[in-house]
């Protein structure tokens, strides 16, 4: 095997829409040898998946390559007739896509959908189906044959989209975005499958991700993409470390992860530029703290560093030209938390009641979304929440927002249950606000900016002209131009609806800002910029946060003590410091070993999520638990206090279980731990 | 090396799941005593029927003699629970008009509608899914907008203009077809080719629209990086997937015509239940109505039935749903 697999020379990729010519893709170059795996980075929009889709033979309409080569194996793709062009495609390149909820046929079964992409028939066939599936790590591949896609978790139906890509032994595996829609413990599981049939089947990796972590782990060199052009492009390693170019090292800085604890998010502020009318100097200049005005002439050449790096730029990054530090009024360190509880959650439950018995009405399935969770959140803290999907973290929030009503147990305000507040329940009403996810979906389309922000107000019987000064004050507070305030939502950006939520909120004064997954949709650098926002309100208003993700180096960055949830249930409950170096619920670490990017090992997370509609009996994590014993099968644990602030439900905390565990090696030789498991 | 030992067959799936069957059943069958109800009480809120059946010269007595023979002195509910009787067994009153037994009548009519309505709604469906699949895929800008057009144009039609015209082009200018009556296959021609012009856009529309959604999904893209060819892309992952709409709109249209597409009967002078039901109505002929209008209840609901079964095969995310 020599050369590359792929070798790509000035691709330019063309996409003729309704809103006139777009160039997509503008002249890039690289290669990918056998068994390496090339990580494309970027924010969106900057034609990561449209470089992907190029090559795959993969454009939306109106999509065309206009210039560049592309050769893959060593055979020049322009020089195929168009049907047999698409065969050799079909023949060494395997794709897999971002959604795979979406990514198969809903009508066919999964083993009608492998069968088509083999050169095989009848029992052959499925034979092979099911060899494949088994590869992938789907289990019962056989049986799972006739299974139809909507009856596969998102990790299995990812498992088998992959499958497909490989029906066909392809030299090329292109991943655009492949864990973005799923778990982090999944996201884990699917990531190392790719990287042992990269190694095993000497496969080349295209992985395109907006995640800089996922790319630190998995990818041997990296390009980084802006405004369809690569600006630097090396080794993973020297290029995360050590960046030259100002947007690669601005992307680093907003990453949450790659700055340590304490100390301040410095994101690229700005929008990379509409691909319709593009900068005609440096595509980055508009945004970089180090342009000049030589900058603005020319888009810069492609260079070559000392240590071989490929960037664009002709002001690279060294020793003596760096970027500033960020303004100082963001570093300033935050008061420390009281231990005053503002709101408290005791023995909370909410179960939903799934189908009922047809004559008698009695619930016959019900799912208990959250199951006694007692928690306290102290005056002026920020309280992160964390689990993977399911695990009932966006409805213990809504519980304690007062949007939704617990079945049990009840939410205490500043000492008083919610229910004996009286005619205090309109002032808890405004001190208790919510931020949502989605800026696209949770603002009307249909009023203004200044209108969503001045709605709250009216209740307060502010005069009209009154509601839009303070509609104007709060947009200045947030950072958002006054000039919006007549827009409508669909003439803003994602980060700009988000900190129209967030004035929204401040509207109300509040003193605690319930934040449900209010930064996962964002690109990085919009989320290092709403996060630093979320600090300084904290700083200036004293606000108290309780914020909901699922992104753990969020969370971290964020907060003052983490709560873990598995299943309803609250299983570790600990300052972050604490629960980051040392995390004693076996969950909690599995989590953390499952982050891109950690430093943290053990062993991550395997499998699925159980159904939350019949939780393991026991502990609820026994199923995935590599520590469980006897009787974490039948008993469950309580959450109890270990001491500086850290508490944890499990029978065998990580702590404890280190002398545990030796003695339990002890006893291996008379009971092996693997007939212990099958013990019942 | 596979760990599931390759069994010789694949697991055998229904298409369509024992619950999934029940369940739907029990809806039909719920429908149908709801659309026999209203059915019941629409005749007897109207007044007294025994008054109406009679003569306007006819003596007290008289009304009292009628009234007595088909029950209307009994109770409400009484006469309610011998509806449904008369409905179980297909045994009603004798047709006032024909002296007969009027389920005899109905079950005489009904496979004129029968034919009637499955060639209209073959034809119908062959027009309007060409049609829609063309506007969708042709190469040719020709085929995409022009038969797509005229068939809007000819929705605008009603389809009592429709069969007049067609009467006039093809048995009153160039005498190739019969213009009324039933007996022979020429006689099913032009009926036909009106219920087909009536309900092809309809289903035209749906499908196209079907396909362009379907069109944009992501499974199309993951088909197509497997290697499918386009054309059974076009087929296999668009057009397939985008049909399932499409059933409902034609179960709804098939029910209405097997209701007897009265219109339609009334032009071409076709022998069938609408016309049927029209001519009792018009003679008061009421234990007719009843017949009628119930048996062609039950059969709106049992092709309802069918499309929903039929569109749980097509369609298994819809077996799941109990």
């Amino acid at each position: 095997m020599s050369g590359p697999v792929l070798d790509v020379q000035g691709l330019v990729t063309r996409l003729d829409g309704s809103a006139g010519p777009i160039i997509a893709v503008n002249g890039i170059s690289f290669s990918i040898g056998p068994g390496e795996c090339l990580g494309i980075v970027g924010e969106s929009g900057c034609g990561k998946t449209m470089s992907a889709m190029s090559i795959a033979g993969l454009l939306p309409e109106g999509g065309f390559i206009a210039e560049g080569r592309i050769a893959l194996d060593g055979v020049d793709l322009a020089s195929l007739s168009p049907d047999a062009r698409r065969k050799f495609r079909a023949e060494h390149i395997g794709v897999v896509f971002q959604n795979p909820a979406t990514a198969l046929n809903p009508r066919m079964n999964i083993g009608a959908q492998l069968r088509e992409a083999l050169p095989l028939r009848g029992d052959a066939a499925n034979r092979r189906a099911a060899e494949l599936l088994d590869m992938v790590g789907v289990p019962r591949a056989w049986d799972r044959l006739v299974d139809f896609p909507h009856e596969l978790s998102g990790g299995l139906a990812q498992r088998v989209v992959i499958a497909l890509a490989l029906a066909r032994s392809p030299k090329l595996l292109i991943a655009d975005e492949p864990t973005t829609a799923l778990d982090v413990s999944i996201q884990t599981q699917i990531l190392d499958l790719i990287d042992a049939f990269r190694r095993d089947l000497q496969l080349a990796v295209l992985l395109v991700t907006h995640d800089i972590d996922v790319v630190a782990d998995r990818a041997q060199r990296v390009a980084v993409m802006y405004a369809g052009n690569i600006i630097e492009e090396g080794p993973t390693k020297a290029l995360l470390n050590d960046p030259i170019h100002p947007y690669t090292a601005g992307l680093l800085a907003s990453t949450p992860n790659k700055v340590s604890p304490g100390t301040v998010l410095n994101p690229v502020e700005g929008a990379p530029p509409s691909l319709a009318n593009p900068p005609s100097g440096c595509r980055f200049a508009p945004r970089c703290a180090l342009a000049t005005a030589q900058c603005e002439l020319t888009l810069p050449a492609a260079s070559i560093a000392a240590d071989g790096r490929m960037f664009r730029c002709i002001q690279p990054l060294s020793k003596t030209n760096r970027l500033p530090d960020p303004p100082i009024d963001v570093v300033a360190r935050l008061p420390a938390a009281s231990r005053v509880p503002l709101v408290k959650s005791e023995a909370v439950s909410r179960s939903f009641i799934l189908s009922r018995h047809l004559v008698t009405r009695a619930p016959l399935k019900q799912r208990q979304a959250v199951a006694g969770v007692t928690l306290e959140i102290f005056e002026g803290e920020s309280l992160g929440v964390v689990g993977e999907s399911g695990c009932g973290k966006s409805t213990l929030a809504r519980l304690i927002a007062g949007i939704d009503h617990p079945t049990q147990g009840r939410i205490i305000y500043r000492g008083q249950p919610l229910s004996d507040l009286g005619s205090g329940r309109r002032q808890w009403r405004r001190d208790v606000q919510m931020i949502f996810q989605d800026p696209y979906s949770s603002l009307d389309p249909r009023m203004t900016i200044g209108e969503i922000i001045a709605e709250p107000l009216s209740y307060n019987g502010l005069a009209k002209a009154e509601r839009r000064k303070r509609a104007a004050a709060l947009m200045d507070e947030v950072g958002l131009s006054q000039e919006l305030i007549d827009q409508r939502p669909a003439q803003i950006s994602g980060g700009q609806r988000q900190r129209v939520g967030i004035a929204r909120a401040l509207s109300q004064d509040p003193k605690l800002i319930i934040a449900d997954e209010s930064v996962s949709a964002l690109d990085v650098s919009v989320q290092a910029t709403i996060l630093n926002l979320f600090r300084r309100l904290q700083r200036e208003r004293g606000l108290t946060y309780l914020f909901i993700s699922h992104d753990l180096n969020v969370v971290r960055y964020m907060c003052d003590r983490v709560a873990v949830m598995y299943l309803g249930k609250l299983v570790e409950l600990a300052p972050t410091d604490a629960l980051f170096r040392n995390p004693a619920h076996p969950y909690t670490r599995a989590l953390l070993a499952s982050i891109p990017g950690a430093k943290m090992m053990g062993e991550r997370l395997r499998g699925d999520l159980p159904s939350p509609d019949q939780p393991p009996a026991g502990c609820r994590f026994h199923t995935r638990c590599p520590q469980r014993q006897v009787i974490c099968e039948s008993i469950e644990p309580s959450l109890e206090h270990l001491g500086g602030g850290i508490s944890v439900a499990c029978h065998y905390p990580v702590s404890r279980s280190q002398t545990h565990k030796k003695k339990l090696e002890n006893q291996q030789t008379s009971s092996p731990y693997k007939e212990e498991r099958n013990m019942k | 090396m596979s760990t599931s030992a390759p069994s010789r067959k694949l697991r055998y799936r229904p298409p369509v799941t024992l619950p999934y069957l029940l369940s739907r059943s029990a809806g039909a069958v719920f429908a149908i005593w709801g659309a026999l109800t209203i059915v019941f009480l629409a005749l007897n809120l109207g007044g007294d029927p025994a008054s109406s059946l009679v003569s306007p010269s006819a003596s007290v007595e008289d009304i009292e003699r009628v009234r007595r023979l088909y029950g209307y002195d009994q109770p409400l509910l009484v006469q309610y629970l011998i509806f449904f009787k008369n409905v179980a067994t297909g045994d009603f009153p004798n047709s006032l008009r024909y002296a007969t037994s009027p389920m005899a009548l109905v079950f005489e009519r009904f496979p004129n509608t029968l034919i009637l309505a499955l060639c209209g709604m073959s034809l119908g469906t062959v027009l309007g899914l060409a049609i829609g699949y063309a506007s969708a895929f042709a190469k040719h800008w020709m085929l995409r907008e022009i038969p797509m057009a005229v068939v809007m144009a000819l929705q605008a039609f009603p389809p009592i203009l429709l069969g007049v015209l067609l009467v006039l082009a093809f048995s009153i200018k160039l005498r190739w077809l019969p213009s009324a009556g039933g007996g022979s296959p020429l006689h099913l021609v032009l009926p036909s080719l009106t219920l087909g012009i009536y309900v092809a856009p309809a289903i035209a529309r749906v499908f196209r629209t079907s396909i362009l959604d379907v069109q944009n999904a992501d499974h199309v893209r993951t088909a197509l990086a497997k290697g499918v060819s386009p054309r059974m892309v076009r087929l296999r992952h668009v057009a397939a997937n985008a049909l399932i709409p499409v059933l409902n709109q034609i179960g709804l249209q098939l029910g209405a015509m097997l209701g007897g597409a009265v219109v339609v009967e009334t032009i071409f002078s076709w022998p069938g239940i609408g016309q049927l039901a029209v001519g009792a109505l018009n003679n008061q002929d009421f234990p007719v109505v009843l017949a009628s209008v119930s048996f062609v209840a039950i059969v709106f609901v049992l092709v309802n039935l069918l499309v929903d079964i039929l569109s749980a095969i097509l369609d298994p995310r819809q077996r799941s749903v109990q």
